[in-house]
């Protein structure tokens, strides 16, 4: 029987040695060691083999230094798995086993802490984990309650890390932090704490850190920056400007200033902003706008809108655009969306790729109206007294009109066009690829005005 | 025992060094794996060709009837 390398055995002992670490000191970063230093393990299962290669060498016996399929799986894997971790290690991405996080027990402490701030204009929270529940009040002081769980083999262990991240108010200057020092253990015992705060009124508020973020009743700003938060912001009366790489909910109503979101997440709601808003990022889940006074400017990688102000409502998603009593000019780009636009003003630029679009102005004088699917139908349905320019085609379907004889209809083969003019107004450039176009009026026939 | 036989038994160990260097330079500089991999290929290839080297050596085939007879009749 040929002999079996020592390498298998000593990679096992080294991972039930690390597994071992991991739960018995989960302050000790052994993940982190791991994604970084794995390829120094390939190098010394190599080295191990070369050793047996030379031992064997040197007592005569036959060389094999080859490696047997399941050792190339195993190889390969680690590269793999190393690679992942690495990469996830450099963006932040914390990897926790599940499973191991089931270890110890969760400990909790109450903590309290005030100050006041004096002449300081800005407060700044800084704490890794937890929720923050902000409140603005009429008070000179910031007043901190809460408690803080920390998860831990025993209750020494968990007091000692209690004890190592006090909660401190700090004022330097116009200045005053709000800190929970949990960057003095590592970020691998589990650690948060969830604080509710009364601030002075008028100052500006900072939060970093993740977790869940409730702002209220604040005259002045608001600003987030989080690697993952879930941020509802009520009756603040500065600009709020919200930075996330994750959420799942944005949520932000009555504002007096501009709003600005930008990073990843889900779902978004503002309402009553008396301010400008400017999105731009990625977001996967549903997005309510409703009453904004100032234009709206939205911007990811497949869509783009901008409409100058919104008494009414937009909602969409990833398929579908609905918006309601909008102020235009609107400009509205978006890739896959069925959109559907009731009662807006002023002029219309809109291009989807795929899609149906349906547009109704529903108020005379038009204005300017441009709509291109590549594929999709489009009805335009017009107020009984609209007067307009048309040029609508189709280059696979039909074509549809209500107003008449103004409007010349022409097949060619699959392709279908309506020219014309209707009294006079402005013009109005339907276009799609595949589809149905038609222009119908307001009352007739199968669409009834929803005013 | 040959240098090739030696380098055969080498071949599996050395590249596998060699993938763990290039991930560890990977990761500790600013040269990246994905502009490093072809060594890999290099190592691998020059181990093949080292173990190639000493083969049984070339036994000619056994001598058939005399081509030149065949050819002319």
């Amino acid at each position: 029987m040929r002999r079996r390398s020592i390498a298998g055995p000593l990679i096992l002992i080294l991972l039930g040695v690390l597994f071992l670490v991991y739960n018995l000191r989960p302050e000790l970063p052994i993940s982190e060691l791991i994604a970084v230093y794995w390829p120094f393990l390939l190098i010394a299962w190599g080295l191990i083999r070369v050793g047996e290669v030379v031992v064997a060498l040197f007592r005569g016996e036959p060389l094999r230094g080859g490696f047997s399929g399941g050792e190339v799986t195993l190889i390969v894997f680690i590269c793999l798995i190393g690679s992942a971790a690495y990469s996830a290690h450099r963006h932040g991405i914390r990897l926790g086993v599940r499973g191991m996080e089931m270890f110890g027990q969760l400990y909790d402490f109450p903590v309290s802490a005030d100050r006041p701030i004096g002449a300081a204009r800005r407060v700044v929270f800084e704490n890794r984990r937890g929720n923050l529940r902000i409140t603005g009040a009429d008070a000179q002081e910031v007043r901190v309650t809460g408690h803080k769980s920390v998860r831990a083999l025993s209750q020494t262990d968990a007091e000692r890390t209690h004890r190592e991240t006090p909660i401190e108010i700090v004022v330097e200057g116009d200045t005053a932090i709000v800190r929970t020092n949990q960057e003095r253990i590592s970020e691998n015992l589990r650690l948060g704490a969830d604080l509710e705060v009364t601030v002075p009124r008028g100052v500006r508020v900072e939060l970093r850190g993740s977790g869940d973020y409730d702002v209220t009743d604040l005259a002045g700003d608001v600003e987030i920056s989080s690697d993952r938060a879930d941020v509802r912001l009520t009756r603040i009366g500065g600009n709020a400007r919200v930075e996330l790489r994750r959420s799942s909910i944005i949520r932000a109503v009555d504002v007096k200033g501009n709003v600005n979101l930008e990073g990843r997440g889900n779902d978004i709601e503002l309402e009553n902003i008396a301010g400008q808003v400017t999105i731009t990022g990625s977001y996967a889940g549903a997005l309510e706008f409703k009453n904004l006074s100032k234009p709206l400017h939205f911007e990811s990688q497949n869509t783009e809108l901008r409409v100058e102000a919104l008494p009414g409502q937009i909602s969409m998603d990833l398929g579908e655009f609905t918006g309601r009593n909008v102020v235009g000019p609107i400009r509205l780009m978006a890739k896959s969306r069925d959109v559907k636009i009731e009662n807006f003003s002023n002029a219309l630029d809109l291009e989807t790729e795929r899609g149906d679009i349906e547009l109704e102005p529903g108020r005379v004088p038009l204005a300017r109206i441009e709509a291109r699917s590549r594929s999709g139908r489009i009805q335009l349905t017009l107020p009984e007294k609209a007067t307009f320019q048309l040029r609508a085609s189709t280059d696979h379907g039909e074509a549809i009109n209500d107003f008449g004889p103004p409007i010349q209809m022409a097949t060619e083969g699959r392709s279908a066009s309506l020219n014309g003019q209707v009294g006079k107004g402005p013009e109005i450039h339907l276009t799609t690829g595949r589809g149905t176009v038609s222009v119908r009026k307001a009352g007739a026939g199968t669409t009834q005005a929803q005013l | 025992m040959s240098v090739a036989e030696l380098a055969r038994a080498l071949r599996g160990p050395v590249t596998l060094i060699a993938v763990g260097v290039l991930f560890a330079v990977d990761h500790f500089t600013p040269i990246k794996f994905r502009q490093t991999w072809p060594a890999l290929l290099i190592v691998f290839g020059l181990m093949t060709l080292l173990g190639r080297e000493a083969r049984p050596p070339y036994v000619p085939p056994p001598p058939g009837p005399p081509a030149g007879q065949n050819y002319l009749s």
